[in-house]
């Protein structure tokens, strides 16, 4: 937010840092929490200050998870507000929606991590470069790569959550990026082997199909995956074992 | 099948399965075959400690609480397949279905061992409400894919309502990669309906009264963290599932148990 000039002092201030440590207590964050914006174009951190993710915490699982949210929120906004060639009615329905859950994610996310104390991440600056947004395919392939990824990044990070209910908290937000990665899938492929993640490409596949089991990863593959998407590195600490 | 909501039976009933559990244990593996046979009183059993006011079910409880879910699903599909009911494009998908729930109801057997509840015995018209495997009887929105929506948009609902439960456990992990494959499942039989692959607020998108308790307070808008005492509102209910408790989850299952 610009227009918030305790915002661009503190994004400034932050800028000269070498590391961002966020979802622990360190203060050098706490100036953040008041700038995190709805706004994906707002100024992010710069490109050369690392987003760390203190797994030692529940709040760095959280804002993983709003790490994830606001690059999907990114993905939705820019295709919905200038569709691909050919986008049916139907379709920009569904991607309209799945934008304002994942809006939604973001505010209950960064609310809930304030309201408990901790500091939430800014609006980091996504990286969509390789997206052809009037492309379908490039665009509906991306959504599907990151909804896939967004379920198995809730499932491994909710091993790290230690509160039963942010445990749960996750699952109602996992099971509908479930539902998301089979919308998306379904636009792709219809109502096939495909729709479901149980193709039989091992590349894609989102099921395992001798167990009937969501593909796992581990949290430091599922940020290499993540991060490309975002122009500041990420990082991660204390995973669990 | 029993009366589970009424409490006095319920009690009076699980008592009597945690004796014959107790029995069974004492009895060891000669007798435990036999005496599982019952199997209401095992659900009976698994049920009350899910409900359990004062201390949280165990583990075990838990997966024999999932393991009777995934039963039903996977003798929904075994038959759904068996009876030429979809179409062949969708068939190609309901067996994948059916394989998922089959290999869950494997792992969920293999990790009981010898304290898994054994399959109950299944009635899928629910004593005459449904016809879901009849060819004479598909019409514009057939009985198989409400129930098909029904039961995997409950079974996210109910491994989501265990998840806590789990916390800390070697489970835990296979339990949350089941939850969102049930909910890959829900989506997609959702999307046959044509319906959103999502719950819209409390919406019972089967129009089936006896599935109001599967979307009943998916409109939930407030999330807790007591621990921390943390009260926040979520604005889009629909970026949101909700958890069912055992107690509403064994509701909607008793009409299909036998």
């Amino acid at each position: 937010m610009p227009s918030d000039p305790n915002c661009a002092v503190s994004h400034r201030a932050v800028s000269r840092r070498r590391f961002l440590r966020l979802g622990g207590v360190a203060a050098s964050a706490a100036v953040l929490a008041a700038c995190d914006s709805d706004n994906e174009d707002s100024d992010g951190i710069e490109p050369e200050d690392e987003v760390v993710f203190d797994f030692a915490t529940d709040f760095g699982v959280l804002n993983f998870a709003l790490a994830l949210a606001q690059v999907q929120a990114a993905l939705y906004t820019t295709t919905t507000q200038a569709p691909y060639v050919g986008a049916q009615t139907e379709e920009q329905a569904l991607l309209d929606q799945m934008l304002a859950h994942e809006n939604d994610h973001r505010r209950f996310l960064r609310t809930a991590i304030e309201t408990a104390g901790a500091t939430p991440i800014p609006a980091l600056r996504v990286d969509l470069r390789t997206v052809s947004f009037t492309d379908r395919t490039s665009v509906l392939t991306t959504a599907q790569q990151l909804e896939d990824l967004s379920v198995a990044a809730y499932n491994a990070a909710a091993l790290a959550v230690s509160d039963p209910d942010w445990l749960t908290i996750l699952g109602k937000i996992v099971s509908v990026e479930a539902r998301h990665a089979t919308a998306i899938r379904g636009l792709i492929g219809g109502d096939t082997l495909f729709a479901i993640g149980a193709e039989d490409d091992p590349a894609t596949q989102a099921v395992d199909p001798g167990t009937g089991l969501e593909r796992a990863s581990s949290l430091a593959e599922i940020l290499d995956r993540a991060a490309p998407f975002f122009t500041a590195p990420l990082r991660a600490v204390n995973l669990p074992s | 099948m029993l009366g589970l909501l009424d409490e006095d039976h319920l009690h009076a009933l699980a008592s009597e399965a945690v004796d014959r559990r107790g029995a069974l244990r004492r009895a060891g593996a000669l007798g435990a075959h036999a005496l599982l046979t019952s199997v209401p009183l095992a659900l009976a059993s698994a049920v009350r400690s899910v409900f359990g006011q004062a201390t949280p079910p165990t583990v075990t409880e838990v997966l024999n609480f999932a393991l009777t879910l995934e039963y039903l699903e996977a003798e929904f599909y075994r038959q759904l397949n068996a009876s030429g009911v979809p179409s062949s494009r969708e068939q190609v998908v309901f067996e994948a279905i059916a394989a998922h729930e089959q290999a869950h109801v494997d792992f969920l057997r293999a990790t009981l061992g010898a304290d898994a509840v054994a399959a109950p015995t299944f009635d899928f018209t629910a004593g005459g409400l449904f016809d879901p495997f009849n060819p004479d009887r598909i019409g514009p929105d057939p009985d198989y894919l409400k129930l098909a929506q029904a039961f995997e948009d409950l079974g996210v609902r109910a491994y989501k309502g265990q998840v806590a439960n789990l916390l800390g456990t070697d489970v835990l992990d296979a339990a949350l990669r089941i939850h969102s494959v049930e909910a890959r499942h829900a989506a997609f039989v959702r999307s046959l309906r044509s319906f959103d692959p999502w719950i819209n607020r409390a919406e019972n998108t089967t129009a089936v009264p006896a599935f109001d308790a599967v979307y009943r307070g998916e409109d939930e808008q407030r999330q807790f963290v007591r621990a921390i005492n943390l009260r926040v509102n979520i604005n889009l209910p629909d970026a949101y599932d909700e958890p069912l408790t055992g107690e509403e989850v064994v509701a909607v299952l008793d009409r299909f148990i036998v």
